[in-house]
């Protein structure tokens, strides 16, 4: 049997979260311990002046079933093109296994997540290394990934679309 | 019920008969074959090959930021009520014609997906599990989806 591997939104701390696989990270004026619920509550504002700042969100894999002998390689990415629209940004981060604080001021040395693509993607295990083998079988594995959206004041109102974040893995 | 991630199994045979069904290392082997355990996905049987290594390669996916406008808008109708509903066509019955909105086009969310890699001293062969389709690239092609 191969794996099961989950996409965590972690909450209170690395090793605590929500499953969002297959599911939506919504970025809120709230933080994720407060709410991971997929709503139109605490939505972001579009300001009359600078820039107005989500809740960071912290994913990390969790695996659920175990694989055959082990996972590696472990990377995330984007599709490379953004489908938010004027004036509003993501960015992303790997956090290595430190898990820090939820804020809502600008993340210092993120970058676009919209550059990390699969052939330049964030990597996913650069400081909790693999390989995972079955023994980690239920526990967060990898590094947590940091994300954060940005709105300025050139936003339009009204929701975004969607935008897809994948997370890959070589397995044996 | 098969997962995705288990429609197929892969079966190496060495020179002396032996049957390898686990692990990477297929390097020896005389044959590999990827089995599905679906009958609607195709065989594939690998002949001839100076073998190397063989892996799964995964990809699952997560929506950030936004929502699925079209769930959102079709609950939204579901939930409507008779008398919104009686007041729409009471409006139309007026002829008052709204003006409908541009919505920005969505794009498609992708699936998760699974594919087998067999890795050859010439070639990589890519099959995903989704639908059994199969790619060969060059050996050192890294394939993500």
């Amino acid at each position: 049997m191969a794996a099961t591997i989950q996409i965590h939104e972690l909450t209170t701390n690395a090793d605590t979260g929500v499953d969002k696989t297959s599911s939506t990270v919504r970025f809120k004026a709230v933080a994720s311990t407060t709410s991971t619920t997929v709503d139109a509550n605490d939505p972001l504002v579009v300001p009359g002046a600078g820039t107005n700042y989500s809740y960071v969100k912290k994913l990390r894999a969790y695996m659920s079933a175990a694989p055959n002998t082990n996972i590696s390689n472990m990377r995330w990415y984007s599709d490379g093109s953004s489908g938010f629209g004027t004036g509003v940004a993501c960015t992303a981060k790997n956090l290595g296994t430190t898990f820090g604080t939820h804020y809502n001021t600008a993340m210092s040395g993120g970058s676009s997540l919209f550059g990390y693509t699969s052939g330049s993607p964030i990597n996913g295990d650069g400081t909790d290394t693999g390989p995972f083998v079955p023994a980690d079988n239920t526990t967060y594995i990898g590094d947590i990934i940091e994300l954060q959206i940005s709105v300025a004041s050139t936003a339009s109102n009204g929701a975004l679309s969607a935008e897809t974040l994948t997370l890959a893995w070589d397995e044996i | 019920m098969i997962l995705l991630q288990d429609r197929y199994a892969f079966e190496a045979e060495m020179p002396d008969g032996t049957l390898i069904t686990s692990g990477g290392d297929i390097a020896g082997a005389v044959r590999v074959s990827l089995i599905p355990k679906i009958a609607l996905l195709p065989r594939h049987d690998i002949l001839g090959q100076v073998f190397i290594r063989r892996f799964l390669r995964a990809f699952k996916r997560s929506v950030v930021g936004g929502f699925d406008k079209k769930a959102y808008f079709d609950e939204i109708e579901r939930q409507i009520s008779d008398s919104r509903i009686a007041a729409r066509a009471a409006r139309d019955e007026k002829g008052i014609v709204l003006a409908i909105e541009k919505t920005e086009p969505e794009k498609p969310v992708k699936g998760d997906e699974y594919m087998q890699v067999v890795c050859m001293e010439s070639c990589r062969l890519y099959v995903r599990h989704s639908d059994g389709a199969s790619l060969i690239t060059p050996p050192d092609f890294e394939l993500y989806l």
